[in-house]
């Protein structure tokens, strides 16, 4: 009785015809779907499933469907459990498999991810989303050389795009390999020369070599070419630190402010130059982060600079993602080690400043941070 | 949601002509029919899990997925299939806007074009579309532009998209049952090729879409209370929340509980229909169909559309 009133009452009803079960449980879960209603559009396509009338072709996607649902009540277990049912059901099928490698990148299982994920690409070869995906993968796993491999079947398709060219030679700055990145970046600027891209990058990788100035001056171009971004502000004013020229680079971080009040970064960095230059930081700036939720990361780093954690705390918190305990650690250690600085405790500063470097990832800019705060100690620091 | 439809045709030549290749060799056998009606193609819908389907085609060489739209006007592929396939993009004044006043105005030319066993080897124009339009894995959209040169059957309940030569049945098309079926004239708009049919909502005779491209099936706020008279505080029209459409901007959902959708005989009772203000529905109205009926609604239904003869026969999914 219940069935047939909901047959009536939401569906199409032509003549007498009988609609079976299955079918009619599939339509109503994927129209409950549609309005987002997802308890509603689970318990109907649990119905279809169980239903022994459900068209054979409609099984999988029923086990898909209710995955997705499933997916978006966060429930990644379950999801996982149906999209596995579907690629059972269906071997041959694209969807499920990306939706598995979702679910188990939510669940930070990286290995599966990225097993479904290539599956998917083996499905579609050319199916640039889920390569760009994978790519994000990769570099949760710091799996660079695969995303230089990606990048380079993408270029080989599009030569002409200097996104492409910029995206591999980030990774082959992560390699190490600057020279081939540096070279990415003057073909992406070939391209095109008015964007800022191309001299981020050498900016990042002059800096990683530790040759400040040249990194000043690309970040001094990048700059020119996009005056509105926070980011190369603020890249642009650590290079002036790492050169100590303290009054530039607080000039720089406050002009990254001026793009972005919020951008906490900045804000630290400012903090760092201000103390090196014996000035403070105004005080509009302070009250403005006094006034935020800092809860959530990099609040904490910016929490401990304003006075309200300790340094043990902060180095007592879980980082935000198991995945990048090592980033994590390794920004902690720089920002406490520098606070440490701050607070003339050099010895201190030098422990937190060298436990920094050794956690942090190779070839990267924030590794450089570290060795050039130590480097700016005084001699002698035990 | 992907509710979509285009407002403006393409002032370019597009239409397919397609040179038969001959029947798929796991093509199941053509079932009983009562007059001529030579079946091209016999496709598996790929049903996706939100009830709309996609089926496979060749781009220039390569293996994608369509959503097959009844709702667009031309075929169309995304910007990211644009990128793999390496073609060249030239604007048009004449894309059009997907719901939502999504615009269109890039276009690009493919030089073979397969869907199923059906192969064509000339110029083919193509929209391109935004990404977000379509689900990942799907590579863009078969309109009507291509469907229109046929008979396109869509069975759903079996998952088969079945194309025919124009019939010659004088009307007696429906061959999967016995049963009575809906006949109904489409209005027939040369530049879109939409299926418009008259329609009776509540006892209001009005013109729906047939829209396979869009999930829900959507009307336009203001619409509705010029048709029915609702005062802007009637409390049946409930606000439901704010959803981004076609990958724009948020638009404002309402429901109101309709009683019936009538087709000639055929009935949708309480049918769901969202009701969406008339900016995110079309600025600029040049078409009389106030429903855009999206499958929710159509997957209850076995359609058989004869683009040719303007006539859209409807029976019930399951009938046999």
């Amino acid at each position: 009785m219940t069935r047939a009133f909901l047959a009536c009452v939401f569906l199409l009803c032509v003549g007498n015809a009988a609609i079976a079960d299955g079918y009619r449980d599939f339509n109503l879960g994927a129209a409950a779907s549609d309005r987002l209603d997802h308890d509603l559009a689970i318990k109907y396509l649990s119905s279809a499933i169980a239903a022994p009338d459900l068209p054979e072709h409609l099984r999988a996607v029923a086990y898909e469907a209710r995955a997705e649902e499933y997916y978006e009540q966060q429930k990644y277990d379950l999801a996982i459990a149906d999209y596995s049912a579907a690629i059972a059901a269906k071997s041959d099928w694209i969807d499920p498999r990306v939706g598995r490698c979702g679910a188990y990148d939510a669940q930070d299982v990286l290995d599966k991810a990225i097993a479904d994920c290539t599956a998917a690409i083996e499905m579609q070869p050319d199916n640039w989303r889920l390569r760009l995906y994978r790519v994000h993968l990769y570099y949760e796993t710091k799996d660079f050389a695969a995303i230089v491999a990606d990048y380079s079947r993408f270029i080989a398709m599009r030569p002409d795009d200097g996104g492409l060219l910029v995206g591999r030679a980030n990774a082959l700055q992560l390699l190490g390999q600057f020279d081939k990145a540096l070279a990415d970046a003057d073909a992406a600027h070939e391209l095109a020369s008015k964007w800022s891209g191309p001299f981020a990058v050498r900016g990042r990788v002059y800096f990683a070599r530790g040759d400040f100035p040249s990194s000043a001056d690309a970040w001094d171009s990048a700059v020119d070419r996009a005056s509105g971004d926070a980011g190369a502000h603020l890249a642009y004013g650590q290079a002036e630190w790492a050169m100590g020229k303290f009054h530039r680079a607080s000039s720089a971080f406050e002009d990254s402010l001026d793009q972005d009040k919020d951008e906490h970064y900045a804000f630290l960095w400012l903090f760092i130059s201000k103390s090196l230059e014996n000035a403070k930081v105004p005080q509009d700036i302070v009250a403005h982060f006094s006034s935020m939720d800092l809860a959530r990361w990099p609040g904490p780093l910016v929490q401990l600079y304003l006075g309200k954690t300790t340094p043990d705390a902060l180095l007592a918190m879980k980082g935000p993602d198991p995945d990048t305990i090592d980033d994590y650690q390794c920004s902690v250690g720089f920002f406490v080690g520098e606070w440490y600085r701050m607070q003339g405790n050099a010895a201190l500063a030098k422990q937190k400043l060298e436990a920094a470097a050794n956690v942090c990832t190779a070839y990267t800019a924030e590794r450089q941070y570290a060795l050039v705060a130590l480097s700016q100690l005084p001699q002698g620091t035990p | 949601m992907t509710a979509h439809w285009r407002i403006a045709p393409l002032a370019i030549s597009a239409l397919l002509s397609l040179a038969t290749s001959g029947r798929a060799a796991d093509a199941p056998p053509p079932p009983v029919r009562t007059c001529a009606l030579p079946e091209l193609a016999s496709i598996d819908m790929r049903t996706r899990s939100d009830g709309q389907f996609s089926v496979p085609v060749e781009m220039n060489g390569h293996p994608f997925f369509l959503l097959v739209d009844t709702g667009s006007v031309h075929s169309s592929m995304t910007y990211e299939t644009a990128s793999e396939l390496g073609v060249k993009l030239s604007w048009t004044p004449y894309g059009g806007a997907f719901l939502n006043n999504i615009a269109i105005d890039e276009y690009t030319t493919l030089t073979q074009f397969k869907l199923g066993p059906l192969r064509s080897d000339e110029k083919l124009q193509v929209l391109v579309i935004p990404n977000d339009i379509v689900p990942a894995s799907t590579a863009g959209l078969l309109g009507p532009d291509i469907m229109a040169s046929m008979d396109v059957e869509f069975d759903f309940y079996r998952g088969k998209f079945n194309l025919f030569e124009h019939n010659a049945c004088d009307g007696h098309v429906v061959y999967w049952t016995h049963d009575p079926y809906a006949a109904l004239p489409i209005k027939l708009d040369r530049h879109s090729f939409h299926v418009d049919v008259e329609a009776v909502l509540d006892g209001k005779p009005l013109m729906v879409t047939f829209d396979t491209g869009s999930g829900t099936s959507t009307m336009s706020l203001e619409a509705a209370r010029e048709l029915f008279g609702w005062d802007e505080k009637d409390p049946r029209v409930k606000y439901v929340g704010k959803q981004s459409l076609n990958g724009g901007e948020e638009s404002a959902f309402y429901t109101f509980p309709f009683g019936t959708l009538s087709f000639d005989g055929v009935t949708v009772s309480n049918p769901q229909i969202t009701l969406i203000p008339n900016d995110h529905f079309f600025r600029e109205r040049n078409h009389d169909a106030v429903i855009i009926l999206g499958m929710s609604v159509i997957r209850q239904l076995h359609m058989y559309v004869d683009y040719q003869g303007s006539m859209l026969y409807l029976t019930g999914a399951e009938a046999h």
